[in-house]
């Protein structure tokens, strides 16, 4: 094994891999910028490229472009409201509202910084934890999946700002929604209205960039004077500082924030999308001024980038391990490495040690690659913002079409986004805000295949007792949602009784 | 003034699309005849499932020397959704022109068609240009588990009937398919668990949710230390699992397999199906990819157009038969 | 009180009705999660619409906004998409992206912008991206039918 780190810090120090890493990062960033484009669709247009290069060069330079899109995805999210992936969901509850109050420089710089740490952090637990993790992994069965999706649900109410009721009924909508397609038993098709398309059901992205972007398009176009733009950006000095040495003031937030998108990354079919959401909300739960975030702090940003990022190394521990990816674009990395000829296993740090090293030390690189290009182009990226209105919002528009076209060149997805951005500005008009929606619709399948899936289990065990109440993984999530849904209470009732009446 | 500006506008709208109609080139459906000259522009090759899948890594393995024997850039593109019905739906509307194929999954193609109301296509729609894979199904089990053979496993399962769990994944797919007719040949009740993809089940599998497995070869082969395989559904034992008696062997005839090809839409040229087949046909047939193949744990085929046609027709008579007596059984 | 949470709550409350209803020939095993979700949906719908009748409040979400602007991007975004299925990517682009730089800049005094400037921008634009789409990304984008896609 010492043989083979030292093999592989050779191979890092080879300047030509060091570029097409930095190139791998820089064009994930570009591409996870982009609405519509994700990290998955960038690590798979660039595959093909990898063909032609040495296997330990592919890897670090697909690891770089992991890396780079999802932390890309912020950018978009910060300035115009639109998550460039999935992972950065949660970014814009806090990143764009930042951008609105002038301060796009702050979020971004804040995003990158958080997403550097994060990054690292779950390339060290990539490096370090991956046997044991793994296992822990694979003892996530069908009840755990179901509890894990509960959980995620009590973050609704986090997210509702305004009105709980509402913030509910958006969820059951998200939930109602991601029941249209095959149904995962007996594979009827559900709401399906004789479009053919929407066997798939419907999906994620397209309806993301509906509901975030094009309401705040709409938003844009409201205002009577437009040669403005949403807000003016004036570059000003000691901008990244300030941030850094806010950010160092709450470590908790970070390693909290990194830790859970590392543990979430883990689990086969959670992904950065949920990664993001579950620390935002510990990040509002651990905090003294909750009632801040959503109205633009550098925290929310924190949490959300910090924790997809780390995501990304906990999403490579099954995948290295067991063959089995943590998430979609780990899928690809599988695939990428099974072209190579490499399979994934024990064999993988014996055989194939020299390769392995070599892409986990890269990993971490990759992440201060991406830190050191996100923090000094941060105050350029920022001024996009100065784009007057009457031209940035037809180019958003312009931009969210090629997006949700690039998914599955389907020109229906272009109308669904479309059609659910008039929704999304409707609904946000009425007080709904996009976020629970959005969460019923990434939690509904894991919900549904949870449960189905358990009640299988336990009409052949006899009991749905035992399955659903008594694993102790399942039991723990179940505390966790219990302690979710209290706490509020507890609090809300804690307040009226202090008499300060916080609403 | 501002009525200037507007019809101003206008005017340049419909100049751009009246001298765009124009010289709008070749425009309209017409079927492309194959001269010497096809392919001369790059060919679209759809992979009916998510980037990184098996069905992509097959394409990717193809797509460089379909590069170099059509001569042409090949763009691999992605059309996942409802197990390929979306991708499939697609193809058969499709411009028949040589410029668009997709990789397609039997049984997928049969059993779709038959059990949803409108899967987008019907199996006869799809025409094959080759098939070129074959991966046969089989019963794994965890290494530490009790059961040691097949006979085992249908022994615990009779005493116990309804309680081993055997996930899969899918419903009405390849391993579920196995699955029950694992139970009609023996005798005995499963508690199938489908799951949404052959990564999941593993999962299941390897985590101990379930007792079982009904698997593809490629998966049964990367875990030979964490799980036993008690049986495939082929006709001869398979090469890269030697050890493994088949299903028939047992004695229960059971065979399933899923297989991977190519299709085109209907109507297409046989010239063109002829090239595309030939460029398929020099793939499946390159020892490399062969060898890799078997080493991923598929078996190579290569089956031409017409073979694959029959074959389709062959299966869906087979599955067509287990479906509707299952089917009404349940 | 015809407010918009009464509407929205009303609305809820249809599309709950209607998942009920639409989900009646599925089995019994596809049904159970979305109506499950139906009526849970239909409960918090039927919650809010008493609240929002009883407390009568007044809610002006759609005030001082410059409406007519917003119509006509809903309905220019809505045709860009037929534009684009008929006319293809980069032609529907231009129309799209030309007719708006023009538009929303109306009326801002000497900064607005002239016919010509929007159209050549739009062009610039299209033409950019469908060149780094189709070349380097190698991702296709839409031909539109008369050119046969």
């Amino acid at each position: 094994m010492a043989e083979n780190i030292v093999i592989a810090l050779g191979n890092l120090i080879n300047p030509i891999s060091l570029l097409m890493m930095t190139l791998g990062v820089a064009g994930g960033i570009i591409v996870g910028a982009l609405p519509g484009l994700t990290a998955t669709m960038a690590l798979a247009l660039l595959v093909p490229f990898t063909f032609t290069m040495d296997a330990s060069v592919s890897l670090m330079v697909l690891g770089g472009v992991y890396v780079g899109s999802i932390y890309g995805g912020c950018i978009a999210a910060i300035l115009v409201n639109t998550p460039g992936t999935p992972s950065s969901i949660a970014t814009t509850f806090d990143g764009y509202p930042l951008t609105k109050k002038g301060m796009a420089e702050h979020a971004l710089v804040a995003a990158a910084v958080s997403s550097g740490i994060g990054g690292v952090i779950g390339a060290l637990v990539l490096l370090f934890l991956s046997p044991p993790l793994a296992d822990a992994a694979l003892k996530f069965g069908p009840p755990e999946y179901f509890w894990l999706s509960i959980f995620g649900l009590t973050i609704i109410a986090t997210l509702s700002t305004g009105s709980m009721l509402k913030g509910l009924m958006g969820g059951t909508l998200g939930l109602l929604l991601s029941t249209v397609g095959i149904s995962p038993i007996g594979g009827d098709m559900r709401f399906t209205m004789g479009f053919y398309q929407l066997q798939a059901g419907l999906q994620l992205i397209v309806v993301l960039i509906g509901f975030f972007c094009i309401p705040e398009v709409l938003v844009m176009i409201e205002k009577k004077i437009r040669d403005k733009s949403i807000t003016s950006y004036k570059p000003q000095k000691g901008v990244a500082r300030g941030v850094i040495l806010e950010l160092v003031k709450k470590p908790f937030l970070l390693i909290r924030s990194s830790l859970i998108g590392a543990f979430v990354g883990i689990v086969p079919g959670a992904g950065g999308n949920i990664a993001s959401l579950m620390a935002y909300n510990e990040a509002v739960r651990f905090s003294k001024e909750k009632e801040k975030f959503g109205t633009g702090i550098i925290d929310g940003v924190a949490a959300s980038e910090s924790s997809n990022n780390a995501e990304v190394g906990g999403s490579l521990v099954p995948l290295l391990t067991l063959g089995i990816p943590g998430a979609a674009p780990a899928a690809v990395m599988l695939g990428a490495l099974t072209i190579q000829g490499i399979r994934p296993g024990p064999e993988l740090y014996t055989t194939y040690g020299d390769i392995t090293y070599t892409f986990l030390f890269s990993f971490i690189l990759a992440n201060v690659i991406m830190l050191i290009l996100g923090f000094y182009g941060s105050r350029h990226v920022a001024r996009v913002i100065n784009l007057p209105i009457s031209l940035l919002a037809p180019l958003v528009v312009f931009l969210t079409v090629i997006g949700s076209y690039a998914l599955r060149n389907n020109m229906l997805d272009v109308g669904m986004m479309v059609f659910f951005g008039f929704i999304g500005y409707v609904t946000k008009k009425a007080g709904f805000t996009p976020g629970p929606i959005v969460l019923g619709l990434i939690l509904g399948p894991i919900a549904e295949n949870g449960l189905v899936q358990s009640m299988f289990l336990g009409q052949a065990l006899g009991s749905m007792f035992q399955v659903f109440f008594t694993r102790p993984i399942s039991l723990v999530l179940i505390l966790f949602c219990a302690i979710s849904i209290a706490l509020p209470i507890v609090s809300a009732i804690r307040n009226r009784k202090g008499g300060t009446g916080v609403a | 003034m501002k009525k200037a500006r507007l019809s101003a506008a206008l005017v340049m709208l419909l100049t751009i699309a009246a001298l765009t109609a124009g010289c709008g080139g070749s425009g309209g459906k017409t079927d492309t005849k194959a001269g010497d000259d096809y392919p001369n522009k790059p060919v679209n090759y759809v992979v009916a499932f998510d980037a990184g899948g098996q069905s992509d890594i097959e394409a990717r393995r193809q797509q460089p020397l379909l590069e170099e024997y059509l001569g042409q850039p090949v763009t691999i593109s992605y059309k996942p959704g409802g197990g390929g019905a979306v991708a499939w739906a697609e193809l058969v509307n499709q411009k028949a022109d040589g410029y668009y194929m997709a990789g397609y999954n039997i049984p997928h193609i049969i059993l779709q068609p038959l059990e949803r109301k409108d899967a987008g296509y019907k199996t006869e729609q799809i025409n094959s240009v080759a098939i070129f894979q074959k991966t046969i199904v089989g019963l794994a089990v965890p290494k530490d588990s009790p059961y040691n053979t097949l006979e085992d496993f249908i022994k615990a399962a009779k005493e116990k009937p309804g309680t081993i769990t055997i996930s899969g994944s899918g419903t009405n797919t390849g391993p579920h398919l196995f699955a029950l007719l694992l139970e009609k040949e023996a005798g005995i009740k499963l508690q199938y668990v489908p799951f949404t993809g052959a990564a999941p089940a593993t999962q299941a599998l390897l985590g101990g949710h379930t007792l079982a497995m009904a698997g593809n070869s490629d998966d049964l082969v990367k875990y030979p230390d964490k799980i036993k395989v008690l049986g495939m559904a082929s006709a001869e034992r398979f090469e890269a699992l030697p050890d493994v008696p088949t299903m028939k062997e047992q004695g229960y005839d059971i065979q399933v397999s899923v297989d991977r090809g190519v299709a085109v839409p209907p109507g297409t040229d046989p010239a063109i199906v002829a090239k595309l087949e030939e460029a398929f046909l020099k793939i499946a047939n390159d020892e490399d990819i062969k060898a890799q193949m078997l080493k991923d744990g598929f078996e190579p085929v290569a089956m031409g157009a017409e073979e694959s046609k029959k074959y389709i027709e062959e299966r869906t008579q087979v599955y067509t038969e287990i479906f509707n007596s299952l089917t009404n059984a349940q | 009180m015809l407010n918009s949470t009464t509407i929205s709550s009303l609305i809820f409350l249809l599309i709950a009705v209607a998942a009920w209803q639409l989900s009646a020939d599925i089995t019994e095993s596809g049904q159970f999660f979305p109506r499950v979700i139906a009526v849970l949906m239909g409960g918090l719908a039927l919650i809010q619409l008493l609240i929002s009748v009883i407390q009568k409040k007044k809610e002006t979400p759609f005030a001082g906004i410059d409406a007519k602007s917003v119509l006509i991007m809903v309905l220019g975004i809505s045709l860009y998409v037929g534009l684009i299925i008929v006319f293809g990517f980069i032609l529907a682009g231009i129309m799209f992206l030309g007719f708006f730089f023009w538009y929303l800049s109306r009326g801002d005094g000497d900064k607005s912008r002239s016919v010509l400037i929007s159209f050549i921008l739009a062009a610039l634009v299209c033409g950019g991206f469908y060149a780094i789409f189709h070349y380097i990304f190698l991702v296709p984008l839409p031909e539109g039918i008369i050119f046969g896609g």
